[in-house]
Order: structure tokens, then C-alpha cells, then sequence
């Protein structure tokens, strides 16, 4: 099942979209190490995880999952 | 009670009988601190004092900007230079006679804030770096004040209600167990360096305010438990559960006296803390130019940025690009790094002094602005 990846803030910049699809990933661990691996300037950056719009703070598989976003914290005021 | 005056004033909260007499005595009885008077803070200013909360306390340390102006609707230009504090409590007193302002023209830190914050009903983070947010929280969970939390990046803005509310006996969430821990400085920029869409403070605040009025008046459904993410250019709005996380506690201070010990600028390793970085003032660097002594002078700044300095256009590498253009800078000479005001330059010095081992950086004090102000009245 394809999964939908949401970029925000900064991390968008960093993969161009905020936006991209990807499939056949079994957990977020190993989403995580792909997005990193993919696009290494998310190495430096801290970010969250929400798996269908609730905070993730360990591993999750991805079976029957639709959406995963990357969330950083903004400074701005 | 409300004053015949007022009953006239607040007929249309009045009306609602979700507000109602009631409702509008309590907003007059509550007390809200709003920490920076900026971008966030204006419009969450100018709501809680249309709508009559009782006190009003403003913390900002700063004086107000021309750049200030594109979006901190509190401000004129005949203020440009004034103290943000006092002359946002001068407007809006004019707005509402009714409410009291509470002026804290100083910059919120360990030593200041538990007395500053204990005197409050509920707490409006409209801050713009991770250092004080962190320590607003911290505060926040040890006086056990709720927290309206809003933020923002570019096209995109976040809020939140932290420490509020205690669902069947689960604590309710604070900052930290969303964004356990800050992003390095060099990669945590603000609006300064970045830019920001004028009226996307305006969003967040004014929604910032609601929650507030929400939390006062005990109406409706807090945003306690979801943070709201807001992209102003697609106009998606996201809603994220967040849950309380024991984790995050470890690196809350358990008493006010661990709370005094804090160093926040450090825990975000804020540069400004750093000793190893050296720094020239704008009076050293003008009597060394006229010295001619060979420097190489960095422009950290955007290209295009102003004000252009001809005097000191030597090199310039965006900081966003530092990494890729590291071959340019000299590691012989002495290398004067500025930019506007002399934050980026204290990263770029940061990333480069880490990455490279640079040993012949100067930070330029104050920036571009200081050397200006230094260089017409030479």
C-alpha cells in the first residue's frame, strides 16, 4: 500500500516537496532510515513523527497506515 | 461586576450565551501574560484587550524595527526606536480603558521568570527562539500555568495548548514532549533571516487569542492534546494528537531551584553563549580598513540584502551555502564575518570553526547596522 510522506517547514526545502509517495516500507524505523538516507540533510535536523495525525515516539509498523509526517519545531514569532 | 459602560461595550459577547454576562466576567477577572510583542504577539494583544481581559502583562525586551512594520500591526512608523512594551500598552490602552497593562520591558530568563509568571492566570508564548520557548515551558510546568503555544516558519505556523487540563488523571502534554529537544542554532533560523509572510503572525495569534478566550470562558474544545499546523500557502490545516510523554519531564528542572541553575541559551546551544568565538566592534574593523591591513571581509547575508555596504563587499556566501563554499574563505588571513545584526555570523563562525577548523574567524559585532551607525559618525 502506497504511503503518503508530509513534508513541513524546513524538511520541505530539504526534499523539494512537501509531498512524496512511497511504498512497501515496513515501519517507520526503516521509513525513517530511507528518508535520511535519501535526503542526508535531514540528518541534521530534529524532527517528530505523526502517523496518521498522532505522534509517534518509537518504532511503528506501517501496515494499513496512510500518512506519515515529519514535523519540526518552529522558532518563529 | 460589569460597569453599565461595559455591558455596552461587550453587547455582542454578551449575546452569546456561551459568553454571556458570565462568561464576559470572567475574561474581566482573568490575568494574561504575553511574552514578545512581535509578530505574535500584536494581534494576541489587540484581541485580549478588545475583548476585555482584566490584566494584561507584555514581556519584550526590544525596540520596534522599520522591518517590524510589514507585520507587527501594533506598530507606526513614529514608533521605530521606542520600546515594543510600552508603546504597544500606550495603543492599546487607548482600544480599552478598561484593562489593566502590566509593561515588562526586559528579556525573560531563569532569574526573571517564575516572578513574572506567577502573577498570571495563562501564558502566550509569541517568542521567536527555542531558548526562551523551552524555558516559558519549563516555568510553565512549574507553576502549573497553561501555555498557548504558536510559532512560525516562512508560509507555516503551529499551536498548541500545553499544560492545560488533566483528562481521567493523565497529565496533560507541554512543549517538551513534542519537541523534546531544539535544533542545533545553525539550523533553527528566525524570521530576521528567513523572511516571513506578513499576515501569517496574524493567523497564528489571532488564533493563539481564541484558544485563550477558549481556556478564560471554559467554552468549547482547547487544542490541548493537538498541535495545529497551518500552511497559508496551500491552506491545509492539520490537526496531530500529541500525548503526554513521562520522557520529557527529565529535562524539565524539578524545583525552582534546579529551574534558577538552568542555562537555556546553552541547552540550545545558542552561539551567543560560546566563548570561542572571536569577536572585533564595528570601531576596531573601521581603524583596521583604514589601517589597510589585509583582511578578507564575509558577507553571510541573502543576496541582495540590505543595506549594500560597498566598503565591505569582499566576499559573500549566503549562510545557507557556507558548507558548499568553505573553499573561498581564507584560513590565513584574518576573515571579518558580519551580516545585518551579527547572528548569522556568529553560526556561520559556529559551522565553520566546527567543520573546517577555522582559527581566523572574527565575528563582526552588531553587524552591518552597528558598522553603519559607527561609520557616519566617524
Amino acid at each position: 500500500m502506497k504511503i503518503q510522506l508530509k513534508f513541513f517547514g524546513q524538511l520541505a526545502e530539504i526534499t523539494g516537496k512537501e509531498i512524496v509517495e512511497v511504498d512497501g516500507i515496513e515501519d517507520t524505523d526503516s521509513l525513517v532510515k530511507r528518508m535520511l538516507n535519501e535526503f542526508p540533510k535531514l540528518k541534521s535536523c530534529k524532527f517528530q513523527i505523526a502517523v496518521d495525525q498522532k505522534l509517534l515516539k518509537q518504532n511503528q509498523q506501517l501496515k494499513s497506515v496512510s500518512e506519515v509526517a515529519f514535523l519540526p519545531p518552529f522558532a518563529g514569532g | 461586576m460589569l460597569s453599565k459602560e461595559e455591558i455596552s461595550r461587550y453587547s455582542r459577547h454578551l449575546l452569546l450565551p456561551e459568553i454571556g454576562t458570565e462568561g464576559q466576567e470572567k475574561l474581566k477577572k482573568a490575568k494574561v501574560l504575553v511574552i514578545g510583542a512581535g509578530g505574535l504577539g500584536c494581534p494576541v494583544l489587540l484581541y485580549l484587550t478588545a475583548v476585555g481581559v482584566g490584566e494584561i502583562g507584555i514581556v519584550d525586551f526590544d525596540t520596534v524595527d522599520e522591518s517590524n512594520l510589514q507585520r507587527q500591526i501594533l506598530f507606526a512608523v513614529e514608533d521605530v526606536g521606542k520600546p515594543k512594551a510600552n508603546v504597544a500598552a500606550d495603543k492599546l490602552f487607548k482600544q480599552n480603558p478598561f484593562v489593566k497593562f502590566t509593561i515588562h520591558n526586559l528579556q525573560l530568563n531563569n532569574q526573571n521568570a517564575l516572578d513574572i509568571i506567577k502573577n498570571f492566570d495563562i501564558i502566550i508564548d509569541g517568542t521567536d527562539n527555542f531558548a526562551t520557548r523551552y524555558l516559558i515551558n519549563d516555568a510553565c510546568v512549574l507553576l502549573n500555568k497553561p501555555l498557548v503555544y504558536g510559532a512560525i516558519y516562512r508560509f507555516e505556523g503551529q499551536v498548541s495548548v500545553f499544560n492545560f487540563g488533566n483528562k481521567n488523571g493523565i497529565n496533560p502534554p507541554n512543549y517538551r514532549c513534542v519537541f523534546p529537544e531544539p535544533p542545533a542554532p545553525e539550523f533553527s533560523p528566525n524570521c530576521s533571516e528567513i523572511g516571513v509572510l506578513g499576515v501569517l503572525p496574524g493567523i497564528i495569534g489571532t488564533l493563539q487569542a481564541n484558544e485563550a478566550i477558549k481556556l478564560i470562558t471554559g467554552i468549547g474544545e482547547p487544542l490541548s492534546g493537538k498541535l495545529l499546523v497551518i500552511n497559508a500557502l496551500t491552506m491545509h490545516f492539520t490537526t496531530i494528537d500529541v500525548h503526554y510523554d513521562k520522557g520529557s519531564y527529565k529535562n524539565i528542572p524539578a524545583c525552582t531551584e534546579e529551574f534558577l541553575k538552568m542555562d537555556y541559551a546553552y541547552f540550545c546551544g545558542s552561539p551567543n553563549q560560546s566563548d570561542d568565538i572571536k569577536s572585533i566592534t564595528a570601531g576596531e574593523l573601521i581603524s583596521l580598513l583604514d589601517k589597510k591591513e589585509n583582511l578578507q571581509i564575509l558577507d553571510v547575508r541573502e543576496l541582495g540584502e540590505l543595506p549594500e555596504v560597498t566598503s565591505l563587499s569582499d566576499l559573500q556566501i549566503p549562510l545557507s551555502e557556507i558548507d558548499a563554499q568553505v573553499h573561498k574563505i581564507s584560513k590565513e588571513k584574518k576573515v571579518i564575518v558580519f551580516c545585518r545584526g551579527g547572528t548569522r555570523s556568529k553560526q556561520a563562525i559556529t559551522l565553520l570553526q566546527k567543520k573546517s577548523e577555522f582559527k581566523n574567524l572574527y565575528n563582526l559585532e552588531g553587524g552591518v547596522l552597528k558598522y553603519l551607525k559607527e561609520f557616519q559618525n566617524k
